[in-house]
């Protein structure tokens, strides 16, 4: 644990707010899980759609943090599989992806996702985000 | 009949002739009978002359014969014999004897005669005539109280024959005359009809020149003149029928010319006999015209028609009908001709054919064009099939290299939209890690720093590499590659390469085995691609394998070097063998991330195989490995 760390988990009690990140890609969950900790929120991870699927039923995040281009499931099919379930109508969905073209922000909105980011992202541009999402 | 031999030939001297009889014989009778009527009263006449004479001699004498006075009586008869016509005179007794006795003598002159000689006096007392031959004899009684004698006067009828022969000669002059005057007449006034009807005659006989002249209508009767009429009739018909058939004949010559000019025309008799040919007939079928005339017309028959043709065209036109149609006639040079045909029957008022008029053209070249054409249009057709199979072919081909090319347009996007997303990648650890630190470094431990750092450095290979293996591989298919070829040992690099591996395997748990050939094997060649070509091999080989081994063997055969990659690890999935090679294949990015890689090596190695002409293939049997197989062509110049 960091030490940064500590405090996120006390700002964590305190918002009681979690969010799911989701990607393939380790270092960006790295850097991800940095700045949202930062941010004062509680952060858990999963490395794919099944583990994330996973977690979202069972933690209940507020707000999830999902790749596109994964391995198994891609995070649209994440994002509609969660959609479909009533019990998660109202989580928070950002997809944030390499993928930045026109045509999969549309396939992001038409999946049911809130907010489309693309990668590389700035810490100032996530951290805007979450607040937006979160507050 | 036989009279009319005896005839004059001309109607006008028929005529004169048969009234010249009738008048010769009229006329004399008549003449004879006016004469003797004339005669007849000039004899009564002269009876009357004598009887009064002899009256007056009585009443005269009576006074004489009483007194017996014979001078006087003499004086007076010699002066009653004065009285012309008086040829003698007697006085009588009642008994007839002579008293006195006067006759005429040769000089014409009285002379008292004394012969006695007794008469025979009539019985009856009163006048009496006895009448003679030429002369009258008139007894006249002398009469006092009693008969006292006769007077008996002798009258010459000379001068009344005399007369009665000038009337005859007279009428029969008049009758002559009359008669010439008549002939004269009825010659005249036939004349003009007869000179009318000459005319006619010769007029008719001018109607065969069909002039159409007309005669001048001198109407001199209404016969002759109805017949001059219907001459000049039949003569303006006939110029008119004339001039009608002329023009018919004409035509018929024009267009007889004319066909002639155009149409091979033959003319046969009722049999097929040939009665005629025009010159076009013979310039087609190459006969002389007397070798056709009279003979059948199946001389230039052909043995293209079979015997029904021939039959049904006979069966049309022997019953009268037309017939059209197409046949292939024989020329004396024993060449086809293809005629079309036109056959009419002619008949005759009564119905019968008396001849058949055929009319032709050649229609050899027609003919011979028509069947070109339709070996053409045969032949273009099998072409036309022939294109359309090409077509349908290259349509078929066309779609696919379409569908290619869409493939290959959908994978150069899809190539673009990776290659952006496999460049943002590491960039976005590289850059989110350098804001972090750049931002919170002073609340930043000096080992999460320092793995911050790491991960920079990292991520910045790794996006190197990727830009490495992008731009060798857009070199390449480009061919903008520069290939450095020169002479280097295969076997060699091969060793080298592996033993370059050998720690990562050993680290790995994994057996590197190699079956390389014992000598070096020369090849041009440019060793950093081939090197790079067994390297991406080998750390494929190694991702992919947890367990077991890796395998490089090189077999030099005669034509080709071989050299197979064998791996016993996960394995490539049956329906993705084909396209590991692709840029940015990965079967399961998971792997692939754990294990590193640009997803472009397989496509490099592809590249380079392919440009020395060689092939590259994988086989493999999911969860038990993978071979990946590359060869590469030998030079004649084998060097191995």
């Amino acid at each position: 644990m960091h030490a940064n760390a500590a405090l996120g988990d006390a700002m964590a009690e305190a918002k009681a707010k979690t969010v799911l990140i989701c990607d393939d890609e380790p270092y960006i969950i790295e850097a991800i899980s940095y700045l949202v900790e930062k941010a004062g929120y509680h952060c858990i991870q999963a490395r794919d759609g099944a583990e994330a699927l996973a977690r979202v039923r069972a933690e209940r995040p507020s707000l999830i943090i999902v790749d596109v281009g994964m391995p198994g499931m891609t995070g649209f099919e994440l994002c509609e599989r969660l959609r479909a379930e009533p019990a998660h109508a109202d989580v928070r969905i950002v997809i944030l992806t390499a993928f930045g073209q026109a045509m999969d922000e549309c396939k992001a909105y038409e999946v049911g996702a809130d907010v489309f980011m693309r990668k590389p992202f700035s810490p100032h541009e996530l951290r805007e985000m979450l607040h937006q999402m979160l507050d | 009949m036989s009279l009319q031999r005896f005839l004059p030939r001309q109607l006008d001297r028929q005529v004169i002739l048969l009234v010249g009889l009738l008048l010769v014989i009229v006329i004399p009778l008549f003449a004879l009978h006016e004469a003797k009527e004339n005669a007849d009263r000039v004899v009564d006449s002269v009876t009357r002359q004598a009887r009064a004479l002899a009256e007056n001699i009585a009443v005269t004498g009576v006074r004489y014969v009483i007194v017996q006075d014979f001078v006087a009586t003499e004086q007076l008869l010699l002066r009653s014999a004065r009285f012309p016509g008086v040829r003698d005179i007697q006085i009588t007794t009642p008994e007839g004897r002579l008293i006195a006795d006067v006759s005429l003598d040769h000089a014409g002159q009285p002379q008292l005669r004394y012969e006695l000689y007794q008469l025979v006096a009539p019985r009856e007392v009163r006048q009496q005539v006895q009448r003679q031959k030429d002369f009258l004899i008139v007894w006249e009684p002398v009469m006092a109280a009693d008969p006292v004698g006769w007077v008996r006067l002798t009258y010459s009828l000379a001068e009344a024959e005399k007369i009665a022969r000038s009337y005859f000669y007279d009428y029969l002059i008049d009758g002559l005359i009359l008669m010439g005057s008549l002939v004269v007449i009825i010659a005249l006034v036939m004349r003009r009809s007869l000179r009318m009807l000459r005319k006619a005659a010769a007029f008719a006989g001018q109607l065969k020149d069909k002039s159409g002249a007309q005669i001048e209508v001198d109407a001199s009767s209404v016969e002759i003149e109805q017949l001059v009429q219907a001459l000049n009739q039949a003569s303006a018909s006939l110029l008119e029928q004339e001039i009608a058939i002329g023009k018919a004949l004409q035509a018929l010559h024009i267009q007889k010319a004319a066909m002639d000019e155009h149409s091979i025309v033959s003319i046969t008799d009722v049999d097929g006999k040939i009665i005629y040919v025009n010159q076009k007939f013979l310039d087609a079928t190459g006969y002389a015209s007397d070798e056709l005339i009279g003979k059948k017309h199946n001389i230039i028959k052909s043995d293209i028609h079979d015997s029904e043709f021939f039959r049904e065209l006979w069966t049309a036109i022997s019953s009268g009908r037309v017939w059209h149609g197409e046949i292939a006639n024989r020329s004396r040079q024993g060449e086809d001709i293809w005629m079309n045909t036109t056959i009419v029957p002619f008949m005759d008022q009564s119905g019968a054919i008396y001849e058949y008029v055929a009319i032709r053209t050649d229609i050899t070249a027609q003919k011979r064009i028509e069947q070109e054409l339709a070996a053409k249009a045969e032949a273009l057709r099998q072409m036309t099939n022939g294109l359309e199979d090409i077509v349908r072919q290259r349509t078929v081909e066309l779609e696919r290299a379409n569908a290619e090319l869409q493939r290959l347009n959908r994978i150069k996007s899809e190539f673009v939209s990776v290659v952006s997303h496999e460049l943002r990648t590491p960039l976005t650890s590289i850059k989110s890690f350098a804001e972090i630190l750049e931002s919170d470094l002073g609340e930043i431990d000096i080992d999460t720093q320092r793995r911050f750092l790491a991960i920079i450095k990292e991520e910045g290979n790794r996006l190197g590499r990727l830009i490495n293996d992008l731009l060798d591989l857009q070199k390449m298919d480009a061919g903008k590659m520069i290939w450095k070829d020169e002479r280097c040992d295969l076997t060699a690099l091969l060793r080298n390469a592996v033993e370059f591996f050998a720690p990562a395997c050993v680290a790995k748990g994994l057996q590197l085995q190699t079956s390389l050939p014992d000598t070096s094997c020369f090849v041009e060649l440019d060793a950093d691609r081939i090197k790079q070509l067994i390297t991406n091999l080998l750390s494929n080989a190694l991702k992919f394998t947890e367990h077991g081994g890796i395998t490089v063997s090189m077999a030099v055969e005669p034509a080709e070097i071989r050299v197979v990659v064998a791996d016993t690890g996960v394995g490539i999935p049956a329906g993705d063998v084909g396209k590991v090679f692709e840029s940015f294949y990965q079967i399961d990015s998971s792997v692939t991330r754990r294990v590193g890689g640009s997803g472009l090596g397989l496509a490099i190695c592809r590249e380079i195989v392919g440009h020395y002409r060689g092939r590259i293939w994988a086989e493999s049997v999911p969860g038990q490995g993978s071979r990946f197989i590359f060869t590469l062509p030998l030079p004649n110049t084998n060097a191995c």
